[in-house]
């Protein structure tokens, strides 16, 4: 007898029954979706009398009782494993690219320029320069944390809450991140409770500090997606 | 005690040596070819088999290239240089351990 071959409203179908049992990930659905496939077909084929829908109950059931949850898990697993790896060399490839030299410098420049800013805005002394310099601190690190959000989100979204879901422990940038917006928050409220903690000098360098490591994480974490897509293709690309 | 729970043990080098006599399979098709090579006694599942394909991928043995068929994507598995190799020492230690195996089992004690 002549092999079924699935038809594209068949083959729709069995990606909405994969979909349903919370199986999101686009290649974990390619690679699941041929094999169901194949055993819809074959069971098809064989047994001629079974409809479309008693096929593909049987084909779920030869899956096991974790259902497509273990061929997922296996997925997932070697993913953030090669996720990790691209990570490390993406913070490697940060630090020694010219693009080091450029977050340098901005920081650098950012030392005076965060200066001059805190005087500008103390110029009716409401506010003490230090205050002040952790105002645009906080302002800035703000408008970067979401920018950051909205620029990884927009351009790789599937893949980026794809990561941040399954190993958060990896998106290591992220937690770096996240501990300097900590700190100048700290900083911030330090300053408020206990003047004179730091000089001007002294906070206009932590600022400058701060907003380095930020630029380095937003680097190198969207060096690493680049180097995901570039290993996945695009299909974790949001459309 | 069937072979089944032999040959699962020895899941890595079943995949390689079929991806070597076969140049390129994809995940059914593995599955298909161990049912049909053990005529029928021994099945994977894909529980087992995929995992393995995974460790296999990451100890960088094999390689996969994607094609459309039958209007689905399909993903094949090659043997990496380094597959081909860890394949042939594979299955050397295992002929090997079967050798030892074959004569721990017929061994009787010497006396005197």
């Amino acid at each position: 007898m002549d092999k079924i071959i699935l038809s594209e409203e068949q083959l729709i179908a069995l990606e909405k029954f994969i979909q349903k049992r919370g199986i999101k990930e686009p290649d974990v659905i390619a690679e699941i979706l041929d094999h169901f496939a194949c055993k819809v077909e074959e069971l098809m084929t064989e047994y001629p009398h079974n409809n479309f829908e008693t096929a593909v109950r049987r084909a779920h059931q030869s899956f096991g009782t974790t259902g497509f949850r273990t061929l997922a898990k296996a997925y997932e697993d070697g993913l953030s494993n090669e996720i990790w790896h691209v990570y490390k060399h993406a913070a490697l490839d940060t630090i020694l690219s010219p693009k080091i030299l450029l977050i340098l410098s901005i920081g650098f420049v950012a030392n005076p320029f965060y200066k001059i800013l805190a005087q500008l805005f103390t110029y009716n002394n409401w506010l003490t320069p230090k205050d002040c310099l952790l105002l645009i601190l906080i302002s800035i690190l703000l408008l970067w944390r979401i920018t950051m959000y909205i620029v990884l989100n927009n351009s790789f979204g599937n893949l980026f809450s794809f990561t941040k879901k399954n190993r958060p422990q990896n998106l290591w940038q992220l937690k770096v991140g996240r501990v300097f917006s900590l700190s100048s928050i700290s900083i911030l409220i330090g300053q408020f409770m206990i003047p004179n903690t730091f000089n001007i000098n002294g906070m206009a360098i932590v600022c400058s500090v701060l907003i380095t490591m930020e630029l380095f994480c937003f680097s190198a974490h969207e060096e690493t997606i680049r180097c995901i897509v570039a290993l996945y293709g695009a299909k974790h690309l949001t459309s | 005690m069937d072979g089944t729970k032999i040959i699962k043990g020895s899941l890595s080098l079943v995949v390689l040596q079929l991806l070597q006599h076969n140049k390129r399979m994809y995940g059914y098709e593995i599955t298909k070819a161990v049912k049909e090579g053990s005529k029928g006694k021994t099945k994977i599942t894909e529980s087992a088999l995929y995992p393995t394909l995974r460790k296999l991928l990451e100890e960088g043995l094999l390689e996969t290239e994607s094609e459309i068929v039958d209007g689905r994507e399909r993903k094949y598995y090659l043997l990496t240089r380094k597959g081909v190799k860890e394949s042939d020492n594979k299955l050397i230690a295992m002929q090997e351990a079967i050798i030892s195996l074959q004569r721990l089992l017929k061994y009787k004690l010497g006396h005197g």
